[in-house]
Order: C-alpha cells, then sequence, then structure tokens
C-alpha cells in the first residue's frame, strides 16, 4: 500500500527517498503518477508530495540569458508566460497542447521530462533550445545535458534517490527562431501522432527536436546553413536531419506514415519559425 | 403539447449533480463484487488459486465457475438460432477462456478498494492456445432474379468494404447492486437495465427463482446506445452472489473493463457485387459478409448480421438482393447492438455500389439515386425479407423528397459549384451524400396505466426503460397533450419491474413509437373513465358530457363541469385506465446525410466543414430533443468513420483500452449538425404518427464520409475501410488514380 | 512542522475548505480527491467515469483552478479550498445550468457536473471566449451523447448573460 509524506525543505525530500529504498515517487502534478499508483494498487510506493517544500527553485525565473524551471512549474503557467511566448515559442506552444486545461493546471515541465514518454510534448522544445537537467541527491547537484537525461522509454538517469530540481533553458540569442508542431488524430486533447520542434540559429542552421518517432524523444545534430528562402532547400536539410527517427507502428498510426510525418511537420515547424510572426501552432 | 420542444423534465438534479446513478446509490451492509477476468485471448485454464485471496483482509467471498456450474449460461433475447447455440456465454468461464476480459472469477469484500486489490491475489494460470475462429453459421436471404440480373447487366461491380470494431461507450459503466430484501423476500436489482421485465425474469430463470421475486429498479442512466442493459454476465454474478451472501452486493465496472467486457459491435467485411445497366438502374445487388461475433454471442443472437442482410438495400428498388452473412466467432469480446445496428455498416455498404454504380454509367450520383429509389406511391412497400420476426414492409414514405429537401437545403448546384473551384485552386474538398432508411418501434407490445391522483397530477406508468433519451419528458408531452394539462404535473414511471407487469423496455428506438402510443390509447381511456364518474356527480347523463382541459363538462353550460382532480378525489383513486398498444411491425423513418471534407494534402488528416441531417420522423413529439439525438448521432457515426477502433494484436491482446486510444470525438471536432427534420411521412401502423429517431443521426454517416473524402482527394472508389485514418488516406493519395 | 509531514504515513488527515465549510477526513495515502468525495464525504455529484484523467467527468475546482479530482490525492487537497457542483449548485441552478437547460444540453447528463464546472471556470477565465476557443477549453470533457453544440451554445448564452449583468 502506497504511503504519503509531505516534506518541508529538499534535504527532507532527499532523505524520504533515501528512506522509501526505491520506492519513492515524487509527486507535484500527479497527472501521470496518479494514473500508475492507481493501475499497480498494491505497489508499496512512497509518495513524496514536494507542493510544501520550501526551499525549492522558484517555479519560473528568468535570467539575462537562461529561464530556470524549478519542479513545480506548470504548463499552465508556461504556456501562458509572455516572456516565453516570446523567446521561447516553441516551448510555450509545446505546454499549451499537453492534455486538457485540467491537466495543464496540474502537470509540470518537470514532471513531463521525468515520465520520459517518447511522446513528451515539451521535450523536442526543450531540446532544440539546449536545456540541460540539474538533478539533486545525497551526492549533491549534478547537471547534464537534457539530451542525455533519457535512457528509454519511461528511464532516464534520474537516480531514486534524487530530484531533478532544475530544468535550464537558455535564452537563444537574437535571431533565433523556433516553432511547435504536433500532429494528432483529435483536434481536441489526444496524445501526439508525431511531434516535431524547430530551432533556426541566426546562420540559418536547423536543429530538430521529434517526439514519437523513437524511443526516447530525440534531437539532430544542426544543419549545415540552408536557404530559407528555397523551400526545396529546407525540405533537402530536414530529409538528411529526420534520418535519426525509428518510428513504430500502433494504434494512432502506421510506421511509414509517421516516416513521412516526421518531414511534414518538420518543414512546417522551419517555415513557422521563419515565418514573419515566428508564429507556433499545432 | 406535441411537436413542442419544451425542456425536458430530467434536466434539473442532472444539473445540480442530485440525480442518482447506480454508483451513487448505497444500501447498509452492502458488499462489493469485482471480476478477475482473462488476460489470455484463448487458453484452458490450468488453475484458479484463491488461497491468497481467501486470506485476505475484508474479503467475504472468492467463487470461480466450478462454483457456478449450476448456472446455465446466458440466453438469446433475439433472433436465436440451433447453431449459435454452443457459443452462449456461461457467466464464468468453465475449462477455458475465449478473450482478454472474460470473467474468470469474483471477489466479494467489504468495500470496493479491498475487492480491487484481493482480485489481484486471484492466480490465474492459462495455458495460452493459437487464435481459434469459427465460423458458426451463414444467414441467407434472397428475393428476385439475380443470377439472371448480372446475365443481363450492362456493367458489374465488385467491392470489398470494412467496417471497423466499434462500440456505444456511454460515459457512465455499468453497475448493479443486487439487494435481497428481507422483508418481502424478493431480489431488488437497482441500476439499468433497457430490458428490465426481460432481464429480471431471465435471471430468475438462470437461478431457480420465482419469477415475481425479482424486481428490476432503474435509477439514472449514463447512456445506453444499444449496449447498456443487455443481460450480462456479471449481472447474474452480482445477482447471485447477493442470494449466496444474503446482503446487497453492489458491482461498478472501472473503464478498463468497460472497453474489454461490454458488447462491441460493427467489424464486418463485405464483398458486394451488383449489376447494372446502362441508365444506372441497379438491377441485383448480391452481398457476402462476415460479422466478428467475438469470443461468445450474447443475448443478441443474431440480430445484427440479420439487420444488416434485412436493411442492406435501404431506400433502393432493387429488383433482386442476395445477402449471405457468416458469422464468424473470434477471440475478441463479444458484440451485440450498438446505434444503428448492422445499418450502419449496411449503409456504407450499399451507398459505397451506388457511388460506383454512378460512376460505371458515367452518371451523376445524385440522379443515380433518384432513379434507384422507392417512389412514395409504392407504398407500403414489402422488402421480401424478414427481421426480428417481422417482415419488412416499409410503412411510408416520400424518399425522392427527403433527398430534394437535402439538395436543397444545401443549395447543392451552387455547392458543387464552389467546391469544383475550391478544388481547382488547390484545395482538397469534397461532398458526400447517403442516404438511409432507419427502423423504429419494434412490437410486438407496450403497457401503459395513467392515474389521476386527488391533487390533479398524472402518473403513467410504463414498461419502458430510460437510456438517457428523455422519455419522462416526451411520454409526458403526449399525456399532456391529450388531457391537456401541463405536462410539469405528468410523473412518468419507468424501469420498476413491480408497478407494471409486463413491458418491452427501450431498444431499437421504440419507446417513442409503443410507449408513446400505448400513452394515447390510456389517455383516452381514462377521459371514458372520467366522463363515467363524472356522470353520477354532475347528474348528467354520460352522452352529454365532455371533456375540456383537463375537466370534464355538460355540453353547452360552461359553468357544469369538474376538474379530473375533483373527479378523481371523489372517486377514491378510481380515476385510472390501462391500455396496450400491439403491433407486428416495426416503423421505418428514413434521410440523408451531407458532408463537406477539407482533407489536408500533407498529413491526410480530414476536418469536416459542414455536416447536414435531412431526417423524417412522420411525426416530431419534441423536435428539440429530436435534434440532439440526431445531432450527437452523427458524432457517434462521425467517431466510427475517422476515430474509433478497437484493434488487437496478433495473439487477440486488445490494443485499446483507455480513452487515450479509444477516441471519440471531443467538442473540438465534432461539427455543428444542420438538422432537417421532417413530418413527410407519418406512420399509418400507430395513433400518433411518430416514428423512432434515437439512430438516423448515426446511420449514413460512414456512406457521406468516405464519398466525401474520396472525392477530396480525387480517388473515387478508394475508400473501401472504416474508420478511414490519415494513415489510410495519405496511402490512398499515393496510390495511382482509380479507373473510373 | 507535524512528523506526518515527514514520515510517510498510509493514511493522511485532510481539513479542507468544501463548498464553504471546513471539513475534516481521514483517508489512505492513494485515495484520490474524487473517491474521497464520493466515498468518504459523501458528495456523490461528482462523477467517475474513467479515472485516468481522460474524460471530465470529475472535475472540480481546486483552489480556483479546474482539476481532475481523480488525478489529485485527497491528501494534495488538505489546506485547499474546493468547489464541487454541489457547492455551485447551493442556491438552485445558477444562470450557466439555466442555460444548459433552455439549450437541451443534457442527454444523459452524466458528464454534465464536470461539463458544468469546466464551463463555470471558463466563464470566470476567459469570458469572451470565441466558440472555438470554448470548443478547445471544452475538449476535455467528454460527453458521449456529443451535447457539445448545444454545451458550446449554453456557455456563449451565459456568457451574455453574465455581461449585460456586469
Amino acid at each position: 500500500m502506497a504511503t504519503y509524506c509531505r516534506p518541508r525543505t529538499v534535504s527532507e525530500v532527499l532523505a524520504a527517498l533515501a528512506n522509501a529504498e526505491g520506492r519513492g515517487r515524487i509527486l507535484v502534478g500527479g497527472t501521470d503518477l496518479l494514473v500508475h499508483l492507481r493501475k499497480d494498487p498494491f505497489a508499496p510506493t512512497v509518495v513524496v508530495d514536494i507542493k510544501s517544500v520550501n526551499d525549492l527553485p522558484p517555479a519560473v525565473e528568468i535570467d539575462d540569458d537562461v529561464v530556470r524551471f524549478g519542479p513545480t512549474a506548470r504548463m499552465a503557467e508556461i504556456s501562458g508566460d509572455p516572456f516565453i511566448a516570446g523567446h521561447l515559442p516553441a516551448l510555450g506552444a509545446s505546454a499549451r497542447v499537453v492534455g486538457s486545461i485540467a491537466i495543464r493546471n496540474r502537470a509540470t515541465l518537470v514532471g513531463n521530462i521525468c515520465n520520459a514518454s517518447p511522446a513528451a510534448d515539451t521535450v523536442p522544445a526543450l531540446f532544440v533550445y539546449g536545456s540541460t537537467v540539474t538533478l539533486t541527491g545525497p551526492g549533491g547537484e549534478r547537471t547534464l545535458p537534457l539530451v542525455e537525461f533519457f535512457v528509454g522509454p519511461g528511464q532516464t538517469r534520474c537516480g531514486p534517490d534524487e530530484i531533478v530540481i532544475r530544468i535550464d533553458v537558455p535564452i537563444p540569442d537574437r535571431g533565433h527562431r523556433s516553432a511547435f508542431q504536433r500532429l494528432t488524430r483529435r483536434r481536441g486533447v489526444d496524445l501526439a501522432t508525431v511531434s516535431v520542434a524547430a530551432g533556426v540559429d541566426a546562420d540559418a542552421r536547423i536543429v530538430l527536436g521529434l517526439g514519437c518517432v523513437g524511443p526516447t524523444p530525440l534531437v539532430t545534430d544542426a544543419s549545415p546553413p540552408v536557404d530559407l528562402t528555397d523551400p526545396a532547400a529546407i525540405e533537402g536539410a530536414v530529409e538528411e536531419l529526420v534520418s535519426i527517427a525509428t518510428p513504430i507502428s500502433d494504434v494512432r498510426a502506421a510506421r511509414d506514415y509517421r516516416e513521412a510525418m516526421v518531414r511534414v511537420l518538420a518543414v512546417r515547424a522551419v517555415q513557422s519559425a521563419t515565418a514573419a510572426s515566428g508564429g507556433v501552432s499545432s | 403539447m406535441i411537436g413542442e420542444s419544451v425542456h425536458r423534465l430530467e434536466d434539473p438534479p442532472l444539473l445540480r449533480g442530485d440525480a442518482r446513478f447506480v454508483a451513487d446509490i448505497s444500501f447498509p451492509n452492502e458488499a462489493h463484487l469485482r471480476v478477475v477476468r482473462s488476460e489470455v485471448a484463448c487458453g484452458e485454464i490450468v488453475d484458479i488459486d484463491v488461497s491468497e485471496a481467501l486470506r485476505a483482509d475484508g474479503v467475504v467471498g472468492v467463487w470461480t465457475g466450478e462454483d457456478l456450474a449450476a448456472v446455465p449460461p446466458i440466453d438469446f433475447r433475439q433472433i436465436g438460432y440451433d447453431e449459435l447455440l454452443p457459443y452462449r456465454q456461461t457467466v464464468l468461464a468453465r475449462g477455458s477462456v475465449r478473450y482478454v476480459g472474460e470473467p474468470v472469477a469474483i471477489v466479494v469484500a467489504e468495500d470496493a478498494y479491498m475487492a480491487e486489490d484481493i482480485a489481484e491475489l486471484v492466480i490465474v494460470d492459462i495455458e495460452p492456445l493459437d487464435l481459434a475462429p469459427v465460423e458458426a453459421m451463414v444467414l441467407e436471404g434472397e428475393y428476385g432474379l439475380v443470377d439472371q440480373a448480372f446475365c443481363e447487366a450492362h456493367h458489374v461491380l465488385d467491392l470489398e468494404l470494412t467496417v471497423g470494431r466499434h462500440s456505444g461507450i456511454p460515459m457512465e459503466t455499468r453497475g448493479l447492486i443486487a439487494r435481497p430484501d428481507p422483508e418481502t423476500g424478493r431480489l431488488e436489482l437497482h441500476g439499468a437495465s433497457k430490458v428490465p421485465h426481460y432481464t429480471c425474469a431471465a435471471i430468475s430463470t438462470m437461478l431457480n427463482l420465482d419469477p415475481h421475486t425479482v424486481v428490476g429498479r432503474e435509477c439514472a442512466v449514463g447512456g445506453g446506445f444499444g449496449i447498456r442493459g443487455e443481460l450480462y454476465p456479471e449481472d447474474v454474478l452480482v445477482a447471485w452472489a447477493a442470494l449466496q451472501l444474503n446482503r446487497p452486493v453492489k458491482w461498478i465496472e472501472d473503464r478498463r473493463e468497460h472497453l474489454i467486457a461490454a458488447n462491441h459491435s460493427r467489424d464486418q467485411r463485405h464483398r458486394v457485387r451488383a449489376a447494372v445497366d446502362q441508365d444506372g438502374f441497379i438491377t441485383a445487388v448480391d452481398d457476402e459478409f462476415w460479422y466478428d461475433q467475438g469470443a461468445y454471442v450474447r443475448t443478441h443472437g443474431a440480430t445484427v448480421p440479420s439487420l444488416t442482410a434485412a436493411m442492406l438495400p435501404g431506400p433502393y428498388a432493387f429488383p433482386a438482393y442476395r445477402s449471405r452473412g457468416h458469422i464468424v466467432l473470434s477471440n475478441k469480446t463479444p458484440a451485440g447492438t450498438y446505434r444503428a445496428p448492422g445499418r450502419f455498416e449496411a449503409t456504407f455498404v450499399c451507398e459505397r455500389v451506388v457511388e460506383a454504380a454512378a460512376r460505371a454509367a458515367g452518371l451523376d450520383p445524385v440522379s443515380v439515386r433518384r432513379r434507384n429509389l422507392i417512389w412514395p406511391e409504392a407504398m407500403p412497400f414489402d422488402r421480401q425479407l424478414s427481421v426480428l420476426g417481422t417482415s419488412v414492409v416499409l410503412d411510408s414514405g416520400d424518399y425522392p423528397r427527403i433527398l430534394d429537401r437535402l439538395i436543397d437545403h444545401i443549395e447543392f448546384e451552387q455547392l458543387e459549384t464552389d467546391l469544383a473551384r475550391r478544388r481547382s485552386e488547390g484545395e482538397q474538398v469534397g461532398l458526400g451524400i447517403g442516404m438511409f432508411v432507419e427502423k423504429s418501434g419494434l412490437g410486438p407490445f407496450d403497457d401503459v396505466e395513467i392515474t389521476v391522483r386527488d391533487d390533479g397530477s398524472v402518473e403513467v406508468v410504463t414498461g419502458a426503460a430510460s437510456v438517457g433519451q428523455g422519455i419522462e419528458t416526451v411520454i409526458a408531452q403526449i399525456c399532456a397533450d391529450d388531457l391537456d394539462m401541463d405536462y410539469r404535473n405528468i410523473e412518468v414511471v419507468h424501469g420498476q419491474t413491480d408497478r407494471i407487469s409486463r413491458g418491452m423496455g427501450a431498444f431499437a428506438s421504440r419507446v417513442t413509437v409503443m410507449t408513446g402510443s400505448a400513452t394515447r390509447f390510456a389517455t383516452d381511456a381514462v377521459k371514458d373513465v372520467a366522463r363515467d364518474l363524472a356522470a353520477n356527480m354532475l347528474e348528467a347523463s354520460v352522452e352529454d358530457l365532455e371533456y375540456r382541459a383537463g375537466a370534464i363538462g355538460v355540453r353547452g353550460q360552461p359553468d357544469r363541469s369538474l376538474t379530473l382532480a375533483e373527479v378523481g378525489s371523489a372517486s377514491g383513486g378510481e380515476l385510472r385506465a390501462k391500455a396496450s398498444f400491439t403491433t407486428d411491425h416495426m416503423t421505418y423513418p428514413y434521410g440523408a446525410h451531407a458532408v463537406v471534407v477539407v482533407v489536408d494534402p500533407h498529413t491526410g488528416q480530414v476536418e469536416i466543414e459542414r455536416y447536414v441531417v435531412a431526417y423524417d420522423v412522420g411525426r416530431a413529439i419534441n423536435p428539440m430533443l429530436i435534434e440532439g439525438q440526431i445531432q450527437g448521432g452523427a458524432a457517434q457515426g462521425i467517431g466510427g468513420a475517422l476515430l474509433e477502433d478497437f484493434l488487437y494484436d496478433g495473439v487477440g491482446q486488445p490494443l485499446v483500452t483507455s480513452f487515450m486510444d479509444y477516441l471519440m470525438p471531443t467538442a473540438s471536432e465534432t461539427p455543428a449538425v444542420e438538422v432537417l427534420l421532417s413530418e413527410d411521412a407519418p406512420s399509418p401502423s400507430n395513433p400518433l404518427g411518430v416514428k423512432g429517431a434515437g439512430e438516423g443521426g448515426t446511420n449514413a454517416c460512414g456512406a457521406a464520409l468516405a464519398t466525401a473524402i474520396e472525392q477530396a482527394i480525387g480517388r473515387p472508389g478508394a475508400v473501401t475501410d472504416l474508420p478511414v485514418t490519415p494513415s489510410m488516406i495519405k496511402a490512398l493519395m499515393k496510390a495511382a488514380p482509380a479507373g473510373g | 512542522m507535524t512528523e506526518s509531514s515527514l514520515h510517510p504515513t498510509s493514511e493522511v488527515a485532510v481539513a479542507l475548505e468544501l463548498n464553504g465549510n471546513l471539513v475534516h477526513a481521514t483517508v489512505p495515502a492513494h485515495r484520490t480527491l474524487l473517491d474521497m468525495l464520493r466515498d468518504d464525504l459523501g458528495l456523490l455529484g461528482t462523477k467517475r467515469c474513467c479515472a485516468e484523467g481522460e474524460c471530465g467527468a470529475c472535475s472540480v475546482l481546486l483552489d480556483g483552478e479546474l482539476v481532475n479530482s481523480c488525478l489529485v490525492l485527497g491528501a494534495e487537497a488538505n489546506g485547499g479550498v474546493l468547489l464541487t457542483i454541489e457547492g455551485l449548485s447551493m442556491d438552485g441552478v445558477t444562470d450557466l445550468q439555466a442555460e444548459f437547460l433552455a439549450a437541451g444540453a443534457v442527454q444523459c447528463g452524466v458528464c454534465i457536473p464536470g461539463q458544468v464546472m469546466a464551463a463555470e471556470q471558463l466563464l470566470r477565465t476567459n469570458p469572451d471566449a470565441s466558440r472555438d476557443e470554448i470548443r478547445d477549453a471544452m475538449s476535455g470533457n467528454l460527453c458521449r451523447c456529443a451535447s457539445y453544440q448545444r454545451i458550446v451554445q449554453a456557455i456563449q448564452a451565459a456568457a451574455v448573460g453574465r455581461r449585460s449583468d456586469a
């Protein structure tokens, strides 16, 4: 049977995780954790609710060159934040399509990465900005690039005695543009069939973050500079980049459809990023 | 009153959250039941170890199939055949399992949480076997000279078409409370049942009880759509456990259980051939189809494939027709009826044929429809087919007129011009039309008892049931119309089997037709009784009395009258009457759908730009309710045409076990459905002229959307499978355009 | 700080303001807010239809925000302010509920308490929402009777009413 605690400090959180001997699960939004609890009622999970911890980093902290997201940063705040919409538009757009309003009121950015779903909506965008993740544990803090955080579906490098304390998203230089595109079966609340975030830097190099086309969300290398006025050039660059995708077939779509759509969405994301509005859409 | 869109009587408690659904009801000392289900699609049960479960805190009892060996399998309620008898389902698996979700044991515990946990402790050892589909029987139907028509045909069409596996999936999951009443010795069944009298009788038979001791108690019902309220294994298990324990037993299923254990539907594959002459007349249709019944044949017997076979010709006068329907048992969840059962599929097939015939003849599909329709002069039209124990005699209808109504409403020619222009500008946009005939008002009878209370309010006791469709409002309107009183003073009782000796329940869009007609007869009868009673009180002869605005008065003497309440209270409760309505035939509403879609050329996603349903219901009691049902029905049909499908992997594991994968339409993609309600063809077979309205919104969605999509992508005839997904559309767009 | 805030317990004492009243309950650690409402506090208007956050039938307002009560632990509501359909309907039906009635937006009705709560929150936070914004905002609340068209109509009508009252 599950047990519950609500520590007040990060050190108490770490103590609770240590005592839980691998059975501890951090609770903030609970939108994934509660579904797991329900599916496995006998698991002796130790639920560590960190919403009363008073020495966590703030939910959203905007610095000169980085936006820092603490464990309590919720999708509703991220999607509604004008600074994020202006400077990290792909992230804002991806947060806006997570679940329903009720889900976005609870679900957190940190939770989204820790759940490590291949379909995690915000991860492709976090990738294209070169985000890092900071964990804290008994051995102190460590920071790693987000791309190294994911091991496989549902698996991350966060140890059982660690918590993710921060996601740092570098604010791109002026001239960097980005956008997010997502394909779903339903227009309403739905899981992604394929999602793509595109970042285009001032030198017209393209980086893509890809969702639902591999065991974890994927990020491409940067392309060589691309003539963004030439649709064929964009398509050519995208074609090269998305070759890392290894989608599977499931109830939402067949593999070959996903392979085709990741190209379509990538081109759209690049075009959307570089359009005058620097717009975002889903 | 009839024909007015009055507000529903049911709504205020539903809006306040005060309405009580079965999950909201509890009794002192109730225990909770949880079903242990097979996780294997096909296998032999080696062992079920209940020892740990029996030791758990809070356990009340654990039982397996062996304990219920005396309980017979669930019988057919409709269209049973001897060939299907071996495939009936026992309430718990015995020896082997045939689908994931099949009940193999039950756990009863002191609370629902414990029951859920303890169920996990029951260890079921099943030796998996290869999936074993079997063909149980072939249904055959035929009229006319089919082979000759093919010999003489100008064009012969040959299509292979499939419809996926869908279901009603009401928002409220199934549930039941069985409560032995120590005072009366009766067993009360609290919960939804679309056929309360049948269900109580069947359970009493299966459990060897005196039929009068099982009593149905209906509460608020969170949606039916054909699947809720059939007699399921769980219902019998709950009743059985309550009798074993002599205490109330409650069972509420969870969503995953609902998706793998409640009836599925559709899932048909057709190979249809058609003979067409040079003028686009379809001279014969020869359809062979395979219906995936799932693991067992449940209460519906062969209803769904029989309806497909009998209704496939739709509104068309095909001179010759042959149908061969194969009922195939598989290792999927058993199937039954779901809104427009057998007809969603049949209309898809029929309209695919009509579209193909138009292409073959080089004619436009609307005129091909028109020349193949049954003309109004031919009504009533004997289909020379039968289903559900009645011969299909289309009672009334003006099919060309409903097509004209639709065509006029959408301004067809202008719309076609606009769409052609948009296509020439590169947009992938298309229009699809689907015509259909529905069936409703299945007999054979319904009874209604009306009592005028001392305060003048009226109680109407029916043998019907609610599935959330607004029965209380509609029956009150019919009653109020004839008694000339306020419908809010009428209380409609339904689903209470001890209040009326027999009843047929709510299915097949029957309640307004059958219960409504019985209500009309009962109001006439109660007025006669009132006249007889008032004659003495007013010292007048019965012949001189008239009914006026809720009162009995002496003709020509406005001041000499008695209200119904006065008559009723003076009579000591004698102001009441009972009436029956019986019929051997169904009524056949009909209509047409039109849809405009835009297909994204890159992703194959379909957006519905416009959706119109024209539907003739003979007479509309409450247009607002009917339009609401049509809109909702259309959303379900659209879901089945584009989104919903119960998929399985190669070893029979269900891949769709939550709302994240069973994609029902949400507010975002459900279009505003324009409804053209007409009353061109009142039914001659009942006193109100009504036809049922529950299923016309769903019926032709697949047919209309298939045409619209293929027109949008410029691949006529390409859509052969529903649901048609973006993946499939992209594949069709890549393929070379089909000939013709 | 209490001991229980630090040490994991299998039972949690919860105190919250529920529909204007302070209530107390002691619930198992894994009990959801939905189950606590229905089974421990006897408020049955909030409906359990999927229990996985995918249908919206259990929508309530926690601390002024729309949440799926099946995805919140009862323990998490400790110290919170909760409004359920019963609280909203305390004085009979609201203007919004009256618009649902007038629009014919109710069919079977089991999703309706959740629809009403989601719609109420939408009116409070985005009173000028367009038709498409309403549709998207309500897309987390499934209705198998598919009364969506009329629910949207009811929300629009209530928004007009509130604007003219303001």
